[in-house]
């Protein structure tokens, strides 16, 4: 009864009786009322006073028994289930698993898309980029006057600054020289990202542009390695590129802009005024003005290029637009492979928690019904189908709990193995491990499992008519609840490991076949040095011609060294350039609308040290420098798309239409395919010009040679020969490609891993349920033995019973698999699902291990239908 | 002030109910008619106070209440006092016991 009206009902009481003890003293019956309630008090205040002392009570009463409630649920529960430890261990090992393999995957993307970027209110941190009209690349970066324009003119834009990066050379008292990444920022930059430094300080626009003065800030890696975490660095001068620098201050751990491995920042002591407009080698970090998003502030930005371009026709006038990209996915340059990556596996992961939930939930009914008898008890005593679904929800809890701890201490290991394995220079913060963030989403799929697997066996549990069943003794016929049930698990089971076994199918595939790609070169007997010589000390491409001549010609005199070359833009390199041509005849046609090729600069021997082939006329010899006719190399592809009914070598072409002035050049070779994007398999067309022709500062040189990483020191130790102070960077070529393919081979080897567990559980599960259904059978199969039926037809019973199920859960799962792979092909380009291979040997390896399963379950049967008629 | 009028020592009232429930339980009326019985001369305890200190000692566990039927066969609310209010009842009752005889100690020797 609501808390008021007992309380009323209470005090009416009162007032009543006593009431008619005053009309017995001799009041009259009226006034005896109202003298009852004279002599009571204040009635009303009384009432509301008790109404809420007996709510409060009763809130309180409830508390206390659900409380009881649950510790007696509980204590029942790890009583239950310590009973029955294989049982307990098999639910407890499966979850633990499927939960690591969750929060593994999650784990490890942590630092580059969950944890929030250390730099104050990052969501309005944008970084913005240059739009090539025909190639439609969006990256290409700002020179130092275009972004002193639109700081200007912007509205969106609250601050704006800008870096560019790259190597420098160390020097002090505290030991060797060493080659460091660093990157120079333009003075506001620290303020726009809205860092402090952890030691001293950051450098602010006072020591950018020429009147500033030569500071330097530390990372915290530097300062621990270099410096041993030296608290008086302060104040030191340490030389960069010769330079004296004076340290101010030392960043903390998580900051790592534009990428782990910077180790200092230097201030632009350029003049931005003067810098040549067409420099452009800056990328501008803009914080936005509060309240506009990215896609406002790219249309204002667009309509003030086109006006910029307007005004500078030949710098500005060769972009149209402007992107704008969140800071976290611009400083990661492989964004969207990651993202792709994270989401399959995160889902593959997701999968097999489902499988998991399901094999489970497989058990959990199979011991419901064996456990119907202590149920049947239990409803007779009185416990009411709430309490009883409660109860069982509770065992499901505790053994997710176990299996939550245990996957998570196994994700804690897992994490650490896996994180490492990718590429260290995609942008994250901090390092991946068990952090806050993985221990809430461990503890949310956890929570969230024992919905999935133990309603069901739950919810059978407490239907009646299982109490009635159980009361006529064993062996529910073929259509009762909870075999049904279970039936219908086993057939989800097996769609979901198609599923997944197929995804795993398709990932080793891809990965086989990169493994066994042809590149069109041969990376394991290639050493790179990436080298750039200082404008400083070369002024001019004759310097520049000199010293690359000699740094090869000492190479190429070294023991061990094949052959040498050198190139622009080395292959799988994430640097792919394109120019215009034109053949003779479309010459005439406006340059807006010539075709476009991947083209790269490369030397003489390129080809050679590479190992790649020529395929018909020749490479470039010296003969072709800088005075030299103008020719060109092209690959087979581009030759078989240009002149396809003839050879081109002999030919004329029109490169270059929108950088300048077009100019011809005359074809003297075709080269073998090779691969210079990361998109493998697709070996692009080509156009090779001679880097002496068209020398460029940076390069590369590549050093054919039977073992590149014993040759390293050898080629270090030349080139410093040639130039000491000259910062190198040495790459085995396996290095390069690995890199360009490691996503694909982290993804391909984890998702095998999800496949083959998936495999395993899906076999548990239909054994689990072969040998549940036999022990439910026992006494007809029992008296089919006793009339002469033969025990091998009984098995071949079973077997087909079993098999049916696997059937049509593979086909359910093939079902699956096709619609998947339409949205997967839509996000992921050169994805085919439907790839027949792939899905035979998933369906072929499915059905032999289900088959295998179903016999040993069926010579279990075979001994237990013995057994059961010599008990009967 | 008159005597009837003077206030009581707050938790009196609860250790009076109390008290009352030690013989047995009983409705909020007869709780009532004894309390008024054994005090009504000296000091007046309203029943409007009774009915606040039983829910207040019920509140704190010191009594259980169950619904029955009165002597002439209504329905009445019937407080009976807990293991927890008897060991409540013997501490307080002490303590003002004790309180109270010192005091009297006091007062008696500061008699002319």
């Amino acid at each position: 009864m609501r808390p008021r009206l007992e309380v009323e009902e209470e005090l009416a009481f009162h007032l009543d009786a006593m009431a008619l003890e005053l009309e017995r003293q001799g009041w009259p019956p009226d006034e005896a009322r109202a003298e009852a309630k004279r002599r009571f008090g204040d009635v009303e205040l009384t009432t509301d006073y008790c109404a809420e002392s007996t709510a409060r009570r009763r809130s309180k009463e409830r508390r206390t028994m659900r409380w009881d409630d649950l510790r007696q649920d509980l204590t029942f529960a790890v009583r239950t289930l310590t009973r029955s430890p294989g049982y307990t261990a098999v639910v407890v090992v499966t979850l633990a698993v499927a939960i690591a393999a969750n929060a593994t995957i999650f784990g490890v993307m942590s630092p580059y898309f969950v944890r929030p970027l250390p730099y104050g209110e990052a969501d309005r941190l944008v970084q913005l980029g240059l739009v090539d009209p025909e190639s439609g690349y969006d990256q290409l970066r700002f020179s130092l006057p275009m972004i002193e324009d639109l700081r200007e003119r912007a509205r969106s834009i609250e601050a704006v600054a800008s870096y560019h990066y790259g190597t420098a050379n160390l020097a002090d008292e505290e030991g060797v020289p060493e080659r460091v990444q660093r990157s120079v920022l333009t003075g506001g930059m620290f303020d726009v990202l809205d860092v402090d430094a952890a030691l001293g300080r950051t450098f602010g626009p006072g020591e950018a542009g020429p009147a500033g003065e030569d500071v330097v800030v530390l990372s915290d890696a530097l300062w621990r390695a270099r410096y041993a975490a030296d608290a008086d660095i302060l104040g030191r001068a340490i030389r960069i590129d010769g330079t004296p620098h004076t340290v101010i201050g030392v960043m903390g751990p998580a900051f790592t802009f534009p990428f782990n491995g910077l180790r200092l920042w230097t201030p632009d002591r350029r003049d931005p005024t003067s810098v040549e407009r067409g420099r452009q080698n800056q990328l501008p970090v803009v914080r936005l003005v509060e309240g506009v998003d990215a896609d406002a502030a790219a249309v204002e930005l667009a309509a003030l290029q086109r006006e910029m371009a307007a005004l500078h026709p030949e710098t500005d006038g060769r972009f149209d637009g402007v992107s704008v990209t969140p800071l976290r996915a611009a400083l990661n340059f492989a964004w969207e492979t990651l993202s792709v990556g994270f989401t399959i596996l995160l889902g593959a992961a997701a999968f097999l928690l489902l499988i998991a939930c399901v094999n489970v939930a497989g058990l959990g009914l199979a011991r419901a019904t064996a456990r119907g008898r202590e149920i049947a008890v239990r409803t007779a005593l009185g416990a009411g189908k709430g309490r009883l679904v409660r109860q069982l929800l509770t065992e499901s809890l505790v053994l997710s709990a176990v299996a939550g701890l245990a996957g998570a201490l196994i994700a804690s290991l897992a994490i650490g193995a896996v994180a490492p394995l990718v590429p260290e220079d995609l942008y994250r913060v901090g390092d991946a491990g068990m952090d806050r963030s993985v221990m809430m989403f461990t503890l949310g799929v956890t929570l969230l499992a024992p919905l999935v697997f133990g309603l069901a066996p739950a919810w059978t549990s407490a239907r009646s008519d299982l109490a009635a069943a159980m009361k006529q003794g064993a062996g529910g016929g073929e259509g009762s609840g909870p075999l049904r049930g279970r039936r219908a698990l086993v057939v989800v089971q097996v769609a979901l490991a198609v599923v997944l076994v197929s995804g795993a199918g398709l990932a080793v595939r891809a990965f086989v076949s990169t493994r066994a790609l042809d590149l069109g070169f041969t990376p394991e007997r290639v050493l790179t040095v990436e080298v750039t010589p200082p404008a400083s000390s070369y002024r001019g491409e004759e310097e520049l011609r000199t010293y690359y001549a000699r740094a090869l010609e000492r190479l190429d005199a070294l023991p061990g060294a094949e052959a040498v070359g050198s190139v622009a833009w080395l292959p799988m390199n994430h640097e792919a350039l394109t120019t215009d041509y034109a053949l003779p005849e479309d010459a005439g046609v406006p340059t807006e609308e010539w075709s476009f090729v991947h083209y790269n600069r490369v030397g003489v021997g390129y080809f050679e040290a590479m190992g790649s082939t020529l395929v018909a006329g020749r490479p470039f010899l010296e003969s072709d420098n800088a005075g030299a006719p103008r020719v060109a190399i092209v690959s087979q592809r581009m030759a078989e798309r240009v002149w396809p009914d003839r050879s081109p070598v002999g030919a004329t072409l029109w490169v270059g239409g929108r950088d300048g002035d077009p100019y011809q050049v005359t074809v003297v070779g075709v080269a073998g395919d090779m691969q210079h994007t990361d998109e493998l398999g697709n070996r692009e067309p080509m156009l090779y010009q001679p880097i002496e022709q068209l020398p460029v500062r940076r390069r590369f040189i590549v050093v054919r040679t039977n073992r590149p990483v014993e040759l390293v020191a050898a080629v270090r130790s030349a080139l410093l020969q040639v130039d000491s102070e000259l910062p190198l960077t040495l790459r085995p070529m396996p290095d390069v490609v690995r890199e360009s393919t490691v996503a694909f081979t982290l993804s391909a080897a984890l998702l095998s891993g999800f496949g083959l567990l998936a495999l395993s559980l899906a076999a548990l599960g239909l054994s689990g349920l072969l040998a549940y259904v036999v022990a439910l059978r026992r006494r007809e199969f029992g008296v089919r033995l006793a009339l002469g039926a033969s025990p091998g037809r009984l098995r071949r019973m079973m077997l087909g019973d079993g098999l049916r199920l696997v059937v049509v859960g593979a086909g359910l799962g093939l079902a699956l698999v096709l619609v998947l792979g339409r949205v997967a092909g839509s996000v992921i380009p050169g994805i085919d699902a439907s790839d027949p291979l792939t899905l035979s040997v998933a369906l072929g390896v499915l059905l032999a291990v289900a088959g295998g399963a179903s016999w040993i379950a069926t010579a279990r049967g075979r001994m237990e239908a013995a057994e059961a008629l010599r008990a009967e | 002030m008159s005597p009837k009028e003077r206030s009581l020592i707050p938790g009196t009232v609860d250790l009076v109910v109390l008290q009352v429930l030690r013989s047995g339980p009983r409705h909020g009326f007869d709780i009532s008619r004894i309390v008024h019985a054994r005090s009504g001369e000296v000091i007046e305890i309203r029943d409007a106070a009774l009915y606040q200190a039983l829910h207040r000692v019920e509140e704190q566990g010191l009594v259980t209440s169950t619904w029955g039927r009165s002597e002439n066969n209504r329905r009445a609310k019937f407080y009976e006092l807990t293991a927890k209010g008897r060991r409540h009842l013997e501490r307080e009752g002490g303590a003002f016991r004790d309180q109270a005889r010192a005091v009297l100690r006091v007062l008696g020797e500061a008699q002319p």
